[in-house]
């Protein structure tokens, strides 16, 4: 059985946003019959990621979180996986949204055995919209980020090659910097600069023909 | 680029002064930041402020690359 390991903290308005943008990666995934093991809010811890990891072995991790070059932080910014665990992540998949995460830890756990590393070489930008923070699957602006960065994480659910559900974000970020070219909203020179600079700093490191099999 | 210009941190603060008030931007590992608090950024020139400006140089050096795409396409037509 395909098993899929997702790290959810929840503890500030970005962790809880991106926790929230997860929802369409666990539901496609139960959906594919995948084994979903989520690490959410206070779960999201060190010591849980690692015990899951040896009781389940799952083969595809998404780590969500803050982070910094060389690390990813769970829940309330405890450190989760630091660049020296490389050896403890041989032959993952790993997509991450913790920025600046892909400049080192991504590198680093590649060089260890996993099989590769999809993340963001600089930090992760969105906008939102202040009056729908407590309903963010319905906020338009997040939808922009979310939907081609998702498409990531569904790609490889649904057994696309890693390089080519990178390939469908970015064309998708693509896709929503021209909507808000065409855009009339105050908001649209604000959006379209985020976006950009997220489809910039998205990097695949390793094998780009790793398949969640 | 080690020193930004000052007139870089004239127009990244004009351009984020029509920032809508209810939009809010998240900068991994900087949090959550309301238009005022950017402002606020900007005006301190500290690390999320040379962060902004380096965005907003970004997306002026991707503009200027179209701009020169479309003149040489223009070009090789005529």
């Amino acid at each position: 059985m395909r098993k899929l390991l997702i790290t959810r903290p929840d503890h500030d308005d970005a962790t809880f946003i991106i926790s929230k943008w997860s929802q369409p990666i666990i539901d496609e995934a139960k959906k594919r019959g995948v084994k979903v093991l989520d690490l959410r809010g206070g779960k999201a811890s060190r010591e849980k990621f690692f015990q899951y990891l040896g009781n389940h072995n799952p083969k595809f991790l998404i780590l969500n979180g803050h982070g910094e070059h060389n690390l990813i932080y769970g829940h309330k910014n405890e450190v989760l996986l630091k660049s020296e665990d490389g050896r403890r992540l041989r032959e993952k998949i790993i997509y991450s949204i913790a920025c600046d995460a892909a400049r080192t830890l991504g590198a680093r756990v590649v060089q260890n055995g996993a099989e590769c590393f999809i993340g963001y070489y600089n930090k992760f930008v969105f906008f939102y919209d202040a009056n729908k923070i407590s309903r963010p699957l319905e906020d338009e602006k997040l939808k922009s980020f979310f939907r081609p960065t998702n498409m990531i994480p569904i790609g490889i659910v649904k057994k696309n090659l890693v390089k080519d559900a990178v390939e469908k974000a970015r064309k998708e970020f693509g896709k929503e910097i021209l909507k808000w070219r065409c855009s009339s909203d105050l908001a649209a020179p604000f959006m379209i600069q985020a976006l950009l600079w997220d489809k910039i700093s998205l990097r695949l490191i390793g094998n780009p023909n790793s398949r969640f099999e | 680029m080690k020193r930004i210009p000052k007139k870089f941190w004239e127009v990244v603060k004009a351009r984020y002064e029509r920032m809508p008030e209810n939009l809010k931007l998240v900068i991994g590992g900087y949090g959550s930041l309301s238009k005022k608090e950017i402002l606020e950024h900007l005006e301190r020139k500290d690390e999320v402020g040379k962060f902004l400006v380096r965005m907003q140089l970004e997306f002026f050096k991707v503009l200027r690359e179209e701009a020169e795409s479309y003149e040489k396409a223009f070009n090789n037509k005529a």
